[in-house]
């Protein structure tokens, strides 16, 4: 009898353990990671267009820094956004294609070279790149002259040096991935009659899925908040992306509207939060579990 | 466009009919000729542009993308064929333009090539001392002619017809109207006297015309000025020399400038190949000569200690996260949240981390105040300045690992924790057993690769305080939180101005030394070792 | 190989993807000749008669000139945001009186200059663009700007501005906002602003005692706001040539004079009368919420004072044994030298900027200190009035590249000072040496 119940509390204690944990954890988390955030909110709702650091609450909260910023003619700051999403979602879409074609090849392929260009590959991306943006400036103004519409100024151009990237180091992390996956699966379609391509769409794919979504989100979040690349390519107004667009704001300590800035960077963080949030079932999904059998 | 690709389930039983096997072959074929096709055009217009180093990289990559497909014992290639002529062209061939440059003295002064530099100076212009010099007035005809009323310095008015020489017709003589107050003719007959708005309006055409005729040819120069231009510098192709058409001096180019031989050197230069000079320019700096292994140990224990923590913390969310009982809604929301620090521009969250640390007034060290009774000084000193550099670049980070761990973690099977369970080991044993060792697998090289982009992110260094607290004594500029990449682009890099070239140099010694320190690391973990 | 045919197919997808992102508006890459908007233009378009005699030498790539009113001339002008207002207010003003459409484009502080450093030698450059001056003998050695010809209007603007445009003889910048620091004064706390060294130093005395914490705020490493007061004390950066230009090898950070000015701030910090420790964060608000008497700063923070309801007041800064010379910050309009309607750009400044109407109508859109004399006659704004007068010796911040040398070894001493880390002349004599090191190593 009592063995019996001192195994039932134990069972409900560690539940209670692990709530309780769980919970100890995520506002510790929370509180370290929104900490200076909170005060880029409350800067948002400042009217007074102030950043302090010192105090939480502002003296008077309005709405006018996002009347301002989405109301200003000469800073479209919803296309902005709309511009930033869309070079984004599709960079992210492409790199992954592209990057799990490459992890495939180097996960299930022995050639010779493989390992030196593995190597390469991590090595060249660590090269400083300062003086690459004068090199991809000139890239991109020369491809714009005779294919106009992936030139200096559109977002097809800027997509296309984004995807530069695409092989980068997160192919190893796809690579170790797929290395995860047994190749007695592959074999065992190829032995039934599936091409390699076939191998690569119906068993692989949805096997990788947790870790496309990452790279994807990844990649988004890095082009989304590209401003280096985007400002140097994209010069005209209306087809700025979020972060060269709020540049403007701030004219480097001097000048700076910190409310409008502020405000901006709480509306551009929202897209990729939601987007965070309704991928997550695809990166956690558990599906993936237990594939190794059969 | 998910939807379409992935697709749960066994292996179907594919088609493989020959036919079906020839149609994706033809199809192959099709799509490599149009490719080929677009290529040999592109690589046309580049050679007769001559836009060479394009010309060399698309042609690799055509001649690549070709025998990729053709031969067959090349087809893991196919795979790795779109990334691989993306990462050509836009970073193999960026990091050639590098080393390139560190052998040129590209820079904000040696901007242009040679030749843009010879039309440069060739377009310039003087007026020679007895060289006539007029005010004028424009006409304009209904289809587009221009006729000019000249008036000289001494009063005289003249009429020019582009390509004509000048004429001095009296008011009634030709098409000539009345003058009047300022000598200029109120009418010609044929042409409308333009309004100095209308003038400005077509100055563009007007500055291309001549008037008058060799050797005397007078052009406008601007609303209020013509007069007889002379070309100031001839290039003289065979001696490659410059002469000065007013003084007689003759330039030769030197090192980028064209000088002349008393020294005094001619704006714009160019850019030449200087061979080693730049390397041994850096060799002999000054700055060499200051504390430069204190510099090179901070740098890597900044970049050592950022990955570590952050990929600590961001580990220890993601696992307990993922064995959470907590309601999936509920997780799912906190991870969105937590990833904020990575989604808010870099710029503004660094700047209120400084007034977070500020010393006397900032969040911080009124906590510290209350609960320690002292103040950190997280600028002016050394310690705690690196402290908060290293505080704010976790907080930076730790969103993306905990994103490439929770990502890693559902790649080991489930399994594998129900047998060690069975066994008896313990929550704390089955993570460092069996979770670590798998997820350093993948992850591994990722920490490899955050070493090196943390080892020359000076972006963050530079917003917190520009490299201080300042080190006293130095030989040139340094501050306790400069870190290597700062440390020396500062001797290439002024306020407006730059060396490219240097910078050139500056990198490929820093690549050198953060290569060296990548492939150490990735022979120390090993993660060579594939499952 | 079904399935890599799929493959091709999505690829194909992705391109007709990209190209329809490609129809954003205005997408081309000639920005001077493109003029969506067709311009009335006074002559109908007859068709083009063969014109005799057309220069058989125009230029290469210029508009045919055969065609009358077919090719809508723009100039494109680049600015900083700072001015995005003064210009948007005075441009449909030339667009109406000259027919001829202005682009403007807005871009970050810095962005002016280095992306004409790249633009302009392929083309892609602007025709005007607002630079700042001290930029200006960079942008001359790379050969990116064109001399402007301003003939009897160069008389009409403030004199240091214009020399500071100056490169070998030659204008290259017209000014569009002329600043310098100044001495603001919260005239709650003190009735007047002292006007010497020996003056000041007796008034923080007093309002120390009174209970004000600072009384005069210098932020910490601001050798910006700092080098008036080393010029009055007899100290200078670079000397001058015979011909006015700035001579590199005369250094002037450990001449007497800024030695003396070195000690001297030494001497204010140990009496607490400077504190350490304030940021251009929060110097602004402690003198906003009027916790110091005196701020030395510039216009930049009259936004934030008045937003606040500080009581301030501006006043030179005080003279020790010679009047201060604050740097005049300039910023001007140039012409790009890869423009091709150098003529047109040129007419802009001297026959359009150069009114007294339009300079008026610029300031009124943005309130800043702008450099044409007439127009500045006609100002009663006491701000700008204020900052005019504390700028009465100001001397433009050199263009030479060793300035570039200059800041951060300033910077620096200035730090060590404050801090109380360095012996006053030792932090600036080891400046001096550092930037001599520098200047030497970047030839």
């Amino acid at each position: 009898m009592l063995e019996i119940k001192s195994k039932l509390t134990s069972i409900s204690f560690q539940r209670t353990v692990n709530i309780i944990w769980s919970l100890l954890v995520a506002v510790l988390a929370l509180g370290f990671a929104l900490f200076p955030i909170l005060f880029v909110v409350a800067a948002a709702f400042n009217p007074t267009g102030a950043l302090s650091t010192t105090t939480l609450i502002p003296n008077q909260i309005s709405l006018k820094n996002f009347s301002d910023l989405l109301s200003d003619p000469a800073h479209p700051f919803l296309l902005w956004m709309w511009n930033s999403l869309k070079v984004s979602v599709i960079t992210a879409i492409l790199a992954v294609m592209i990057s799990s074609f490459g992890a495939y090849a180097f996960s299930r392929f022995r050639f010779p070279g493989r390992q030196g260009l593995l190597y390469s590959l991590l090595l060249i991306q660590v090269f400083p790149n300062l003086l690459a943006m004068i090199a991809l400036y000139i890239i991109v103004y020369q491809i714009g002259r005779y294919f106009p519409p992936l030139g200096l100024n559109t977002h097809a151009g800027l997509i296309f040096i984004y995807l530069g990237g695409a092989l980068g180091g997160t192919i190893w992390l796809m690579k170790g991935f797929f290395d995860t996956i047994p190749r007695e699966l592959d074999e065992a379609a190829v032995i039934d009659g599936a091409s390699r391509g076939q191998v690569f769409f119906y068993i692989i794919f949805p096997l990788i899925r947790p870790i496309l979504m990452v790279i994807g989100i990844l990649s988004l979040i890095g082009t989304y908040g590209d401003f280096i690349l985007a400002r140097i390519l994209i010069t005209r107004t209306d087809n700025f992306t979020i972060a060269v667009g709020m540049s403007l704001f701030s004219n480097l300590q001097y000048n700076v509207e910190w409310g409008k800035f502020s405000a901006g960077a709480i509306l551009g963080a929202f897209p990729i939060v939601i987007l965070f949030y309704a991928t997550q079932k695809w990166i956690v999904s558990g599906l993936t579990r237990g594939a190794v059998k059969g | 466009m998910k939807s379409k690709i992935s697709k749960v389930g066994g292996p179907k039983r594919p088609s493989t009919s020959p036919l079906g096997f020839l149609a994706g072959y033809t199809l192959k074929l099709i799509g490599l000729a149009i490719l080929d096709a677009i290529a040999l055009w592109f690589l046309s217009q580049l050679y007769k542009d001559q836009v060479w180093f394009m010309f060399i990289v698309i042609g690799v990559i055509t001649i690549g993308i070709n025998l990729v497909f053709l031969v067959e014992k090349l087809y893991p290639f196919q795979w790795l064929a779109p990334g691989l002529a993306l990462m050509i062209l836009l970073v193999v061939y960026p990091v050639f333009f590098t080393i390139y440059t560190a052998f040129t003295n590209y820079s904000t002064s040696n901007l242009l090539t040679k030749s843009q530099v010879i039309t440069a100076l060739q377009s310039e212009q003087y007026i020679s001392a007895d060289g006539p010099a007029f005010s004028w007035t424009a006409f304009r005809s209904p289809e587009g002619a221009f006729a000019i009323w000249f008036i000289s310095s001494d009063g005289k008015g003249y009429l020019g017809m582009p390509g004509q020489l000048l004429e001095q017709p009296l008011p009634g003589q030709g098409n000539l109207g009345a003058l009047d107050e300022n000598g200029v003719p109120l009418s010609l007959t044929g042409y409308t006297r333009l309004t100095k708005a209308q003038t400005v309006k077509h100055l563009t055409e007007l500055t291309a015309l001549q008037f008058g005729t060799k050797p005397g040819i007078i052009t406008i120069a601007s609303i209020s000025k013509a007069a007889q231009y002379q070309q100031k510098y001839t290039y003289l192709p065979e001696q490659d020399q410059l002469l000065d058409n007013e003084t007689g001096i003759v330039f030769t180019p030197v090192n980028g400038n064209f000088t002349s031989p008393d020294g005094t050197s001619l704006n714009p230069g160019f850019q030449v190949g200087v061979g080693l000079k730049n390397f041994i320019k850096l060799s002999n700096t000054a700055a060499l000569r200051g504390p430069v292994l204190l510099v090179f140990s901070w740098t890597i224990g900044f970049a050592l200690f950022s990955v570590l923590f952050s990929f600590a913390l961001g580990l220890f969310l993601s696992v307990t996260f993922q064995n959470s009982l907590l309601p999936s809604v509920l997780i799912k929301a906190i991870r969105s949240v937590l990833l904020l620090p990575y989604a808010i521009p870099f710029f503004l969250s660094v700047l209120i981390w400084r007034g977070l640390f500020n010393q006397t007034i900032g969040v911080i060290n009124r906590i510290f105040e209350a609960l320690f009774h002292f103040s950190p000084l997280w600028f002016n000193d050394p310690g705690w300045a690196k402290a908060a550099i290293i505080i704010i670049n976790v907080w930076l980070m730790f969103p993306y690992m905990m994103l490439i761990t929770t990502g890693s973690l559902q790649s080991i099977p489930a399994d594998l924790y129900e047998a060690a369970e069975v066994d008896g080991a313990s929550s704390w044993q089955r993570f460092w057993k069996i979770t670590l060792p798998l997820l350093l697998v993948s992850v591994g090289p990722l920490l490899v690769f955050s070493f090196a982009g943390t080892f020359n992110n000076f972006g963050l260094i530079f917003l917190y305080n520009r490299g201080g607290p300042p080190v006293p004594n130095t030989p040139t500029p340094i501050g306790h939180t400069d870190i290597l990449i700062s440390y020396v682009y500062n001797l290439a890099f002024g306020t407006s101005n730059a060396d490219y070239g240097y910078a050139s140099t500056i990198t490929i010694v820093i690549f050198i030394i953060v290569a060296i320190m990548t492939i150490a690391q990735f022979k120390y973990t090993k993660v060579w070792e594939e499952v | 190989m079904k399935k890599f045919s799929i493959l091709l197919s999505l690829i194909a997808l992705s391109g007709l993807l990209l190209a329809a992102c490609a129809g954003t508006p205005a997408a081309a890459t000639e920005l001077p000749t493109t003029a969506p908007a067709a311009l009335p233009t006074e002559a109908p378009t007859a068709e083009p008669t063969a014109l005799p005699t057309e220069a058989p030498t125009a230029e290469p790539t210029a508009t045919p000139t055969e065609m009358p009113a077919a090719e809508p001339v723009t100039l494109t002008l680049w600015t900083v945001s700072n001015y995005t207002a003064g210009f948007k207010a005075i441009i449909p003003g030339f667009e109406q009186e000259y027919g001829v459409k202005v682009i403007l484009e807005e871009k970050n502080f810095g962005d002016t200059v280095t992306q004409l450093q790249s633009a302009g030698p392929i083309g892609q450059g602007p025709d005007l663009d607002v630079v700042q001056g001290d930029a200006t003998g960079t942008l001359v050695a790379g050969g990116l700007l064109s001399p402007i010809d301003l003939g009897d209007k160069a008389a009409d603007y403030i004199p240091g501005a214009i020399r500071g445009a100056t490169v070998n003889g030659k204008l290259y910048g017209v000014p569009v906002e002329v600043s310098n620091v100044a001495l603001f004064w919260n005239t709650d706390i003190l009735q007047k602003a002292p006007t010497t060294w020996d003056e000041f130093e007796q008034t923080c005395k007093d309002v120390i005692a009174a209970g004000t914490q600072y009384c005069l705020l210098l932020q910490e490493g601001d050798a910006f706001g700092f080098f008036p007061v080393e010029t009055s004390f007899g100290g200078y950066a670079f000397g001058f040539n015979p011909d006015g230009t700035y001579n590199p090898n005369d250094l002037g950070v450990d001449s007497y004079g800024s030695l003396q000015a070195a000690k001297w701030l030494d001497k204010m910090v140990k009496a607490g009368y400077i504190i350490a420790g304030t940021t251009w964060e929060t110097a602004p608000t402690l003198f906003a919420d009027g916790k110091a008497a005196m701020y030395i700063t510039g216009s930049w923070n009259l936004p934030s004072f008045k937003a606040a309801g500080t009581p301030y007041a501006i006043a030179p800064i005080p003279s020790g044994v010679q009047p201060a010379a604050p740097f005049m910050g300039v910023w001007g309009i140039s012409i790009n030298a890869f423009s091709k309607n150098q003529a047109l750009a040129q007419a802009f400044l001297t026959e359009y900027w150069s009114t007294e109407a339009v300079q008026l109508e610029f300031f009124d859109a943005l309130h800043i200190p702008i450099g044409y004399l007439p127009a500045l006659a006609k100002i009663t704004d006491p701000d700008i009035l204020g900052m005019s007068a504390a700028g009465t010796y100001a001397n433009p911040t050199p263009t030479i590249s060793a300035m570039s040398q200059y800041w951060s070894p300033v910077i620096n001493a200035v730090t060590f000072i404050m801090d109380q880390k360095m012996d006053p002349e030792q932090a600036f004599k080891e400046a001096a040496s550092q930037i001599r090191t520098l200047i030497a190593e970047s030839k």
